[in-house]
């Protein structure tokens, strides 16, 4: 029969086995050894911050209080500490008083250097990394000033790397005022904060710091980290004991600064258009920059450029940022500061004024307008396959238009497409629905309204426990306010700010909309006539669907047809061939060279009808816009038949001119010219309801749905 | 028979016959659906003018549809002849098919609906019974192609069509109407196809069931129903 002690023992492994209480968790360890850490960023501060020195003493005591043993008296550690303020050479910083390891090696170290240059860092991880055992450090003692007296690495690596580590090990922080272990999830996010709030914290003071050394370089016109334009490389003056250079002020590198003189001559002879420009260099480059100056390449701002084998490609944002940048003529500039004659041109400053001028003339162009819109529903899925390489077709969901003009950007050949949306959008999408088969997935779409459903709750639950916590931790952190410590009285004020932000982001933040009740039938209908709701959707899920479905359409053009070849990520191929629709617009249709000379010999004698034959695919207004921007001249010829208008004419001319789309129609009806109709109507200020205008135009197409699959028959 | 013995053997053997024709799973994906729309019934009562009914005699004493195994399955396809002209009969008659919507699309499909479809049809099917060998052999010479090679048969049809050469299309139409049960078996397809409670589908791309798909369709359902489209400004 078991005995009262037998469960007992039985009662006692079983807690033992269960996972530790959060008060387990917060108690001390005194059966392993603790660590005072102590850090201050510079010499200046050990020697002259009384105050942190003190609070060192004052951790010894408060480990002593927590329970462990210690040796050295308050005064042998006070004479220690001094020994270290004044900078005695044989000064202590690192002793172990009984179960207790002082280590202040890192004292005049920054919290941004990384263990490899603080040693006592680096034992404290190569400890910690060991895990959880009896002669591993379990806790650390540390000021007020918290974690950032571990680190203050900007890239928030050493932080988490710290916690992960006294995670595994078990390992406490001790503060005067706290105790947090890492295991303890809000403890974890305590202290990641305040890796985050050092780190921040770190930056502030650097600049603080170090801003004035720049400045003051900065005054006298010496490089102090800005990109070098083209043209220039910076001197030289001397080198640090640890081989880093010592820059000057930037001079002139020939090799460059004769290129530049041609961008900006050329430039200006193009009256400030960089696209004109970049075509008529095309092939001009920067050279690179030779061994001898390798510093260079990560110094001047040709490295942010495009490249080929020979150097840098001059683009037009190269033009258009030597254009504006007034280091060309020897004036430095830096945040507020302006030196004018601070090093020495390499452009003559009539010629940089010019182009400065014609720079500074043509509009910025507008930013932001894209975030207004959503994106095209086939965005980030066309490629035009008309090139070397496959390039991206841009989708500018402003203006509802296709265009690919990489080549153009770069100043490396013309834009090659330059469509409205639906030619291309209309018959792959009309191909892609019909195709597309979602009946099976009502199932699983079911489940995830259910989901979401149970979500929106969870959320609200959510919610109201993190409001809670924060009030509580608010609470707390009044209550320690009072204390006689300034820095202290400081840190708490700061963390009550930030806890109420987080309060008032929390309750502003909007809580998910709840989701109907939904059933199978509603669900499976919808997945069977998607392509009735589509035109509902709006575009940015129409896209996501399409992103996850296609992987990509490869589109081959030419001045009358498109051709689509639909790849889906499991392997169906559809290749759609779409009619390229007659162009009414510049946008759709540009004007070959062969075609301007062809205009130029007919435009000024010949008749409207031999014109309009000799451009099958053009109207006469786009075709007398033309003209008019060639600046051609034409003699006015007035047809035999020519006959005045009259009131029935004009009475006529209203009701037709609004209610039939076609112009030919029009003018047959009226027995006129298509040109005397136009006419007319603009003086009698008839205008054609936007419909009409602006109407789409049909797009015809032909698909076949089984690309690949014909080679696997035949 | 057993009732609905036919429909189960049809739908049962479709996946085999799939296999065997290198037909993909995408093609056709309503054909079961068909089948099970049309039901011993209107199998039979199609089989009935083109003389194809011999087969009530095994049905009578078939075993059931699950019975017979995918190795049978298999070896039987396999021994017809007519199996390999399925595929290329298949994709001949959808390129036709994808052309004739695009002549409507344009607005320049000349031919008659009604005639179209008889003719397409014909060609389609005739290949693989024996008794449409002489109406094959009759289109072949209206078409100059030879019946040896239905794809292309099918492909000279879709010329025709495109081409509006009426006089072609009224042979075919001529020759078809000259062979009573050829025509009146397409009229029953015809009428069949007319009573079925939806329009089978010629391609219809599945995807596997994942959470990424339903992450999107859900909130596209919920636009739907809860009418809160967000879209800022229309393309």
């Amino acid at each position: 029969m078991i005995t009262p002690q037998e469960i007992i023992q039985i009662e006692k492994a079983k807690s033992a086995k269960q996972k530790p209480n959060q008060e387990e968790l917060k108690r001390i360890p005194l059966d392993r050894p603790a660590k005072l850490f102590g850090r201050l960023s510079g010499l200046p501060q050990v020697r002259e911050s009384l105050q942190s020195m003190a609070e060192l003493a004052g951790l010894v005591k408060l480990a002593r209080k927590d329970g462990f043993h210690t040796e050295i008296t308050d005064e042998e550690t006070e004479k220690r500490l001094s020994a270290i303020q004044r900078g005695e050479p044989g000064a202590l910083r690192y002793w172990v008083d009984g179960q207790l390891m002082v280590d202040l090696r890192d004292l005049g170290l920054s919290g941004r250097l990384g263990p490899d240059k603080r040693p006592g860092l680096r034992e404290l991880m190569a400890d910690l990394i060991r895990g959880e055992a009896s002669d591993i450090t379990g806790t650390i003692y540390l000021s007020s000033e918290g974690v950032s007296r571990l680190s203050r690495d900007q890239d928030r690596i050493i932080g988490y790397q710290l916690l992960k580590l006294m995670k595994e090990a078990n390992c406490r922080i001790r503060q005067p005022y706290a105790i947090l272990n890492p295991r303890i999830e809000a403890d974890w996010r305590e202290l990641a904060e305040g890796f985050e709030d050092a780190a921040k914290e770190g930056k502030r003071l650097q600049e603080k710091h170090f801003g004035p050394k720049k400045r003051e370089k900065a005054l006298k016109g010496e490089h102090v980290g800005t990109q070098v334009p083209p043209g220039f490389i910076i001197d030289i003056m001397d080198r640090k004991s640890d081989g880093r250079c010592i820059f000057g002020k930037w001079i002139p590198y020939p090799p460059q600064a004769g290129i530049v003189i041609r961008i900006l001559q050329e430039y200006v002879r193009q009256n400030g258009g960089e696209y004109r420009t970049a075509q008529t260099l095309g092939g001009l480059v920067f050279p690179f920059f030779p061994e001898d100056l390798a510093y260079m390449n990560t110094r001047s701002s040709l490295r942010n450029c495009l490249k080929n084998e020979r150097g840098y490609i001059v683009t037009p944002e190269v033009i258009v940022g030597l254009a504006r940048n007034v280091a060309l003529i020897g004036v430095w500039k830096w945040s507020d500061i302006v030196i004018e004659n601070n090093h020495l041109a390499i452009v003559p400053v009539d010629l940089f004024l010019e182009a400065y001028e014609l720079a500074h003339r043509t509009g910025g162009k507008k930013k932001g307008r894209a975030v207004y819109f959503e994106p095209l529903e086939w965005d980030g899925l066309l490629f035009c396959y008309n090139h070397d390489a496959p390039l991206h077709i841009s989708g500018r969901a402003s203006e509802g238009a296709w265009v690919c003009d990489r080549d153009y950007h770069n100043g490396t050949g013309p834009t090659c497409l330059d469509i409205v949306h639906h030619v291309i959008s209309q018959p792959l999408t009309k191909e892609f629905l019909r195709c597309l088969d979602l009946g099976g997935h009502a199932e699983t779409i079911l489940e995830e309204l259910q989901d979401r459903s149970k979500l929106t709750g969870d959320e609200e639950a959510r919610r109201k426990h993190e409001e809670s916590r924060l009030r509580n931790k608010l609470a707390n952190l009044e209550g320690y306010l009072g204390s006689s410590e300034p820095e202290l009285e400081e840190s708490y004020r700061r963390q009550i700010r930030k806890t109420q932000e987080e309060l008032r982001d929390l309750q502003s933040k909007p809580l998910p909309s709840p989701v109907s009740a939904t059933d199978i039938d509603r669900v499976k209908h919808f997945l069977e006539n998607l392509e009735m709701h589509w035109e509902s959707l709006s575009s940015t899920l129409r896209n996501r669907l399409l992103k996850l479905i296609i992987d990509r359409v490869e589109i081959r053009h030419d001045r009358l047809h498109f051709k689509a070849v639909v790849v889906w990520k499991m392997g169906f191929m559809q290749t759609i061939e779409i009619e390229r629709p007659e162009a009414r617009s510049m946008r759709e249709w540009h004007w070959t060279e062969e075609q301007e000379n062809l205009l130029k010999i007919l435009w000024p004698t010949s008749s409207e009808q031999v014109i309009l034959a000799a451009f099958p695919s053009r109207t006469w207004s786009g075709i007398s816009c033309r003209a008019q921007k060639l600046g051609l001249a034409r003699q006015r010829l007035y047809p035999p038949h020519w006959k005045p208008w009259t009131k029935d004419d004009d009475d006529k001319l209203a009701t037709l001119y609004v209610t039939e789309p076609s112009l030919e129609v029009v003018a047959e009806k009226m027995e006129r010219s298509h040109h005397s109709i136009v006419g007319r109507a603009s003086y009698l200020k008839i205008k054609k309801p936007k419909e009409l205008t602006y109407g789409k135009r049909p797009v015809v197409w032909e698909v076949l749905n089984f690309q690949g699959f014909e080679a696997a028959s035949s | 028979m057993t009732e609905g013995l036919l429909t189960r053997y049809v739908e049962a053997g479709l996946p085999h016959l799939r296999k065997i024709a290198g037909l993909p799973e995408w093609l056709a994906p309503d054909a079961g659906k068909v089948i099970r729309e049309l039901g011993d019934e209107g199998l039979l009562k199609l089989a009935e003018p083109l003389s194809i009914s011999g087969y009530k005699d095994f049905l009578e004493r078939a075993p059931e549809a699950n019975a017979v195994t995918s190795e049978m399955w298999q070896e039987c396809l396999a021994k017809s002849q007519t199996v390999d002209q399925i595929s290329p009969i298949i994709m001949a008659l959808l390129q036709v098919w994808e052309k004739a919507r695009s002549l409507r699309r344009r607005e320049q499909l000349t031919v008659d609906p009604i005639l179209f479809c008889r003719g397409l049809t014909v060609l389609s099917y005739a290949p693989f019974i024996p008794s449409g060998r002489s109406i094959l052999r009759r289109l072949a010479e209206i078409l100059g192609g030879t019946e040896a090679n239905p794809p292309i048969l099918l492909a000279l049809f879709s010329k025709a069509v495109v081409e509006g050469d009426h006089r072609t299309l009224n042979s075919i139409e001529r020759c078809i109407r000259e062979e009573v049960s050829w025509t009146v078996w397409t009229e029953m397809i015809l009428e069949m196809a007319g009573t079925f409670t939806f329009v089978p589908r010629a391609i219809g791309v599945s995807l596997p069931p994942s959470k990424q798909l339903a992450r999107v369709l859900v909130p596209m359902i919920l636009e739907v129903t809860n009418d809160n489209a967000a879209r800022n400004y229309s393309n």
